[in-house]
C-alpha cells in the first residue's frame, strides 16, 4: 500500500466535516486507492482533489442549507449574473453605445478591441456558462464559473497597471459578478428554470436602468454610468428598505416553516450585500467597514433568533426534495 | 419523486439493480451503463449515496476489508427499485414519442422542392 498516497487522500478528505469522515471516510479512501491502483498512479489527480474539495464544502454547507435551497440559489445566481452581463454589455460595453458613455469624452480613452471595455469578456463567459448549465455539461460549467470568479483579480491587476486609463468594468461590478459566480457552486442550477428566470432577471435589470435614468434625469443622449448604477441600486435611500424587506420576508418564511424559500432569499442577498459593502467602502473609505459589519451581524443575529423561535414553537420545516 | 431524476442518480440506481456493489464497482458500472460518457467522481458518488440512503432508495449492505482497504457495499431498496422503474417508464415514453415524431417526418412528403 502506498502510504504517501493514502496520506494525500486523507488530507483531501479533510474538506468534509468530521461526522462525514467518521461515516464514509474509510470507504471513500478505499475507493480512491483502488482507482489509483488500477490507473497505476502514486499521486491524486487534480480532478479528484477538486471534486473532493467541492463535494466536501457542499456537505459542510448542507448542514445549514438544504439541497433544494442550494440548487435554487445557484439558479438565481446564474440567471442574475447572465441577465446583468447582457445588460452590462448593452449599456456599458457595446461599441455602438460608446459615443453615449463618459469614456469617449476622455482624451485618454482606449477601447477594448471593438468594444468599450473588457466587460464583454464577462458577458461571453456567462453565456458559455449558461449554455453549459442548460446542456448539463457540468465540468465546463464549473470551469466557466471558476474563470468568472477569478476574472476580477486579473482585470483589477490590469486596472492597476493601466490606471488612470481604465474605463470599466468597475470594481463593484467585477466583485458582484464574482460573488454570483461563487454562489453557483452551492449547487447545480436547474436548467428548466433558466429561460424563465433569465427573462424575469433581464426585465428587472432593464426596469432598474430605466428607473435610474428617470430618477437621475439622465439625458437622452447619454447612458446610465456604472457609478450611478451602484450608487442608486445598493446605496440609495430606496435600496435600504428593499434589503430590510428581503430580510424580514426571509425571517417570516422561516417562522412559517418555509425554510427553503427563506434560505434562497437570504443566500441570494449575499452578492448584493457584497456590492453594497464594496461600493460603501469605495465611497466612504475603510472607516465604513465597521458599520457594514454591524449591519451584517444584526442581520445574522435576527436570523439565528428567528430560527430558534421557529424551533421553540415546533414549526416543521419543509423537506428538501432531492433528485 | 415527481421531478426528473438526474443522470448520476439514475446510473447509481441502475448499477445496483442486479445486486449489491461497493464504491469502485459502482463507478465502473456507471461508466459501462453510460457507454463511457459518465465517469463518476468519488466525492460525487458518496454524496449521491448518502442522499439516496436518506431518501430510502439505497441501503448499506455490509463492509469488507480487502488488502487492508475498506469496501462498503450498497444495495437497492424496494423504494429505489420503484423509483428506477418510474424513471425508466418516463424515459421510454419520451423515446417512444420522439421516435413517433421522427417516423412521421420520414413519412411526410418532401415539400422543400415544391417551394423552390
Amino acid at each position: 500500500m502506498n502510504s504517501a498516497l493514502e496520506a494525500k487522500y486523507r488530507r483531501a478528505l479533510r474538506w468534509y466535516p468530521r461526522s462525514w469522515r467518521l461515516k464514509y471516510g474509510d470507504a471513500m479512501l478505499g475507493t480512491l486507492l483502488e482507482i489509483a491502483d488500477d490507473d497505476g498512479r502514486t499521486t491524486p489527480t487534480r480532478e479528484e482533489l477538486a471534486d473532493l474539495a467541492v463535494s466536501g464544502l457542499q456537505i459542510r454547507l448542507s448542514a445549514h442549507l438544504s439541497a433544494k435551497a442550494r440548487e435554487l440559489a445557484a439558479t438565481v445566481a446564474l440567471v442574475t449574473g447572465l441577465a446583468f452581463s447582457v445588460t452590462y454589455f448593452l449599456f456599458h460595453a457595446w461599441s455602438p453605445w460608446a459615443s453615449a458613455t463618459e469614456a469617449l469624452n476622455d482624451p485618454s480613452y482606449v477601447g477594448f478591441g471593438a468594444f468599450v471595455n473588457p466587460g464583454v469578456l464577462e458577458t461571453a463567459l456567462w453565456l458559455v456558462a449558461c449554455c453549459c448549465a442548460c446542456s448539463r455539461l457540468r465540468r465546463l460549467f464549473r470551469a466557466s464559473m471558476m474563470t468568472i470568479a477569478a476574472l476580477p483579480i486579473v482585470l483589477l491587476l490590469v486596472e492597476r497597471a493601466t490606471h488612470p486609463n481604465w474605463f470599466g468594468p468597475s470594481t463593484v461590478t467585477l466583485v458582484f459578478f464574482s460573488a454570483l459566480a461563487l454562489m453557483t457552486f452551492l449547487g447545480t442550477p436547474r436548467p428548466q428554470m433558466v429561460p424563465f428566470g433569465f427573462a424575469v432577471a433581464l426585465t428587472g435589470w432593464m426596469i432598474e436602468y430605466v428607473r435610474i435614468g428617470a430618477l437621475d434625469r439622465v439625458d437622452a443622449h447619454s447612458l446610465v454610468s456604472e457609478q450611478l448604477l451602484w450608487q442608486i441600486t445598493v446605496l440609495s435611500a430606496e435600496a435600504a428598505p428593499i434589503f430590510s424587506v428581503a430580510l424580514l420576508t426571509s425571517a417570516m418564511l422561516s417562522l412559517t416553516g418555509r425554510r427553503t424559500a427563506a434560505q434562497v432569499i437570504l443566500v441570494s442577498m449575499v452578492p448584493w450585500m457584497v456590492a453594497y459593502t464594496v461600493e460603501s467602502v469605495s465611497i466612504s473609505g475603510p472607516g465604513l467597514i465597521g458599520s457594514v459589519v454591524l449591519d451584517v451581524l444584526t442581520g445574522g443575529i435576527l436570523l439565528v433568533v428567528t430560527a430558534h423561535v421557529a424551533r421553540l414553537f415546533g414549526v416543521r420545516h419543509d423537506r428538501a426534495q432531492v433528485s | 419523486m415527481t421531478s426528473e431524476m438526474r443522470e448520476p442518480t439514475f446510473l447509481v440506481l441502475a448499477a445496483l439493480a442486479d445486486g449489491r456493489k461497493h464504491g469502485y464497482a459502482l463507478i465502473k458500472e456507471a461508466s459501462v451503463l453510460s457507454g463511457g460518457r459518465v465517469e463518476l467522481k468519488v466525492g460525487t458518488l458518496y454524496a449521491a449515496l448518502d442522499r439516496l440512503q436518506q431518501e430510502g432508495l439505497v441501503a448499506a449492505a455490509g463492509d469488507e476489508v480487502v488488502d487492508g482497504r475498506l469496501r462498503r457495499y450498497f444495495e437497492l431498496a424496494d423504494a429505489g427499485a420503484s423509483a428506477l422503474e418510474v424513471e425508466i417508464g418516463r424515459l421510454e415514453a419520451n423515446a417512444t414519442l420522439a421516435k413517433d415524431r421522427l417516423h412521421r417526418r420520414l413519412l411526410a412528403p418532401d415539400t422543400s422542392s415544391a417551394h423552390a
